[in-house]
């Protein structure tokens, strides 16, 4: 049996109360929500925003880093950012690719506020560890 | 109950680099027990039967910064180290300064066959053995009195008579090191912190801290002062600082001496160096606007002048405020909350690169290795990411983390 999809007034109640000092609600209706907040994986703090949208057959989520700007390491095809996917609205905010949708790793029935937004710290982790290093250590698929 | 609320030492990620940092930069645990391997037949050689000193070591034990664990690699390229030790000797008080040096100097190239005789060279005030890794300043003093412990005389023979003449100084290296080993603040959970990194350390990378004599894998690492690790910072600064220079350095025993003036009672490493930057160069700043240079003494030998050949003038004073001052800009920009690549930047130029981008690279691995294997944690309250080897079952960060969820990233990897 397929789990049951967590409702939005669910979600953003779950995001208010586990990341109450780090996370604003901006905008929500029955079927989407939109989320602020900061993040630190380090030392560096980020300002990401979350877009939650169930009306789509796709499991939609969406977190993009407003401030500061993602960066590449240089010029080389290799030092472009590693996992994101391009953002057609918004091309200078491209969109963290958290997750394998294929393995099925997300869906509406999982909470935003219990991987969401720690995936989010993982994935900053991983980008400033390759900013400075070279080399993205969390792994992944491609 | 009592709940102690405060930050756990050594969680933050800049305490985090800068510790690693200074493991990256000591001495290993099997490369002191070499070094203490290789003063002891030094001992013995220069006990010998037939040797010129036989019958005349009273005792020889390790001085400055191996006697207070602030040893600091002296290359910026190497790891190699110089660590000093003292040869106590049974001579008269009132001998030619030179005296005690070319005894030395003989007893310990010994005959012709003798391992140290290509190894050993004369020197101003010791003798120095070098090895493949480090080398041993060893150096001849004579006891003046038991009370205070070890106040001695040493020799400094310039060996150039047109300028100054051979003399005998007194000193007292045994009584400093035990006077700044009871003053440094030493918090025992910053200790127990301090020592987990070292132990990870060693388990990350056994062959290059294991080139020594093997530590046991239980034996325990020994308590170490943050006052002790803001030293090594400072001295690995000015290693770094001095090294495209011909200049004389600020001497460590100065420095160790003001680390424990400036009195440091904080457990996070950068406000604690921040203090001692500012108190070494609030210190240095008040003489230059005095026009006086500073002079600093053995607190337990009023004789001992640390500061007897530095700074040798008004210029040398300014360029090291101006060089502290250089310092702390740095630190303020450090604490201004900079992405990991930025604070390498700014780390590589306060401390040299092979240490600091070693110690960037071993918490990279760190964290991606805890996310990969699906046990990263993370604060909810901060929204911060955990370091892996610094959550400490029981302690506040640990109490107030959650693991995150397994998870696999997906797209386009370089």
């Amino acid at each position: 049996m397929a789990a049951r999809h967590i409702s939005v007034w669910k979600q953003v109640q779950a995001v208010r109360s586990k990341h109450r000092n780090t996370f604003d609600i901006l905008k929500h209706t029955h079927d989407s929500a939109r989320w602020e907040g900061v993040v630190c994986p380090y030392e560096r703090k980020y300002r990401v925003q979350i877009l939650l949208d169930i009306t789509s057959m796709k499991n939609c989520i969406e977190v993009t880093v407003i401030d500061p700007k993602l960066r590449s390491r240089g010029c080389k095809p290799t030092d472009q950012i590693p996992h994101i996917y391009p953002n057609e609205k918004q091309p200078e905010l491209p969109i963290l690719c958290l997750f394998d949708p294929a393995a099925g790793e997300w869906g509406y029935h999982r909470s935003v506020a219990g991987t969401i937004i720690p995936w989010t710290i993982d994935w900053l982790a991983c980008y400033e560890g390759w900013l400075a290093t070279g080399e993205w250590t969390g792994g992944g698929r491609h | 109950m009592v709940t102690d609320l405060r930050q756990a030492p050594l969680s933050d990620p800049i305490d985090v680099l800068l510790a690693d940092i200074v493991i990256r930069l000591q001495l290993s645990r099997s490369a002191y027990r070499e070094a203490v391997r290789h003063y002891e037949a030094i001992q013995r050689c220069i006990e010998r039967d037939t040797s010129p000193l036989n019958g005349r070591v009273s005792v020889c034990y390790p001085q400055g910064s191996m006697a207070i664990q602030a040893t600091v690699a002296s290359r910026l390229t190497s790891d190699e180290h110089d660590l000093d030790v003292v040869a106590e000797l049974s001579l008269p008080r009132d001998i030619d300064p030179r005296t005690p040096l070319d005894l030395l100097y003989e007893a310990i190239r010994g005959d012709p066959r003798s391992m140290y005789r290509s190894k050993a060279r004369r020197r101003r005030r010791c003798v120095t053995v070098e090895y493949s890794n480090m080398h041993l300043d060893i150096t001849p003093s004579v006891l003046l009195a038991p009370e205070p412990p070890r106040e001695s005389l040493i020799f400094d023979d310039p060996q150039d008579t047109l300028r100054a003449h051979p003399q005998s100084i007194i000193a007292n290296p045994f009584g400093f090191a035990r006077w700044f080993n009871a003053k440094a603040h030493l918090d025992q959970q910053f200790s127990d912190a301090y020592a987990r990194r070292v132990l990870a350390h060693e388990a990350d990378t056994p062959r290059q801290v294991n080139d020594g004599i093997a530590v046991p894998a239980q034996e325990p690492v020994e308590d170490k002062s943050i006052s002790t690790i803001i030293l090594q910072l400072i001295k690995r600064w000015r290693n770094v600082t001095y090294e495209p220079r011909n200049d004389r350095m600020p001497p460590s025993v100065m420095l160790a001496a003001m680390v424990i003036d400036a009195q440091v009672t904080e457990t996070s490493l950068l406000e604690g160096l921040i203090k001692c930057a500012r108190f070494i160069f609030d210190t240095l700043s008040q003489h230059s606007r005095q026009r006086t240079l500073v002079s600093v003494y053995n607190p337990i030998c009023k004789d001992d002048c640390f500061t007897d050949r530095w700074p040798g003038s008004h210029s040398d004073q300014e360029m090291f405020i101006g060089d502290l001052n250089d310092l702390l800009e740095r630190l303020q920009m450090l604490s201004h909350g900079l992405a990991l690549d930025e604070m390498q930047e700014i780390m590589v130029e306060l401390f040299g690169e092979s240490p600091t981008k070693n110690a960037f690279e071993a918490l990279n691995r760190q964290s991606g290795e805890s996310i990969r294997g699906g046990y990263s944690r993370h604060d909810p309250k901060k929204g911060r990411l955990l370091i892996p080897s610094a959550v400490v079952p029981g302690q506040v960060g640990d109490r107030n983390s959650r693991r995150t969820p397994r998870h696999t990233f997906y797209g386009r990897e370089n």
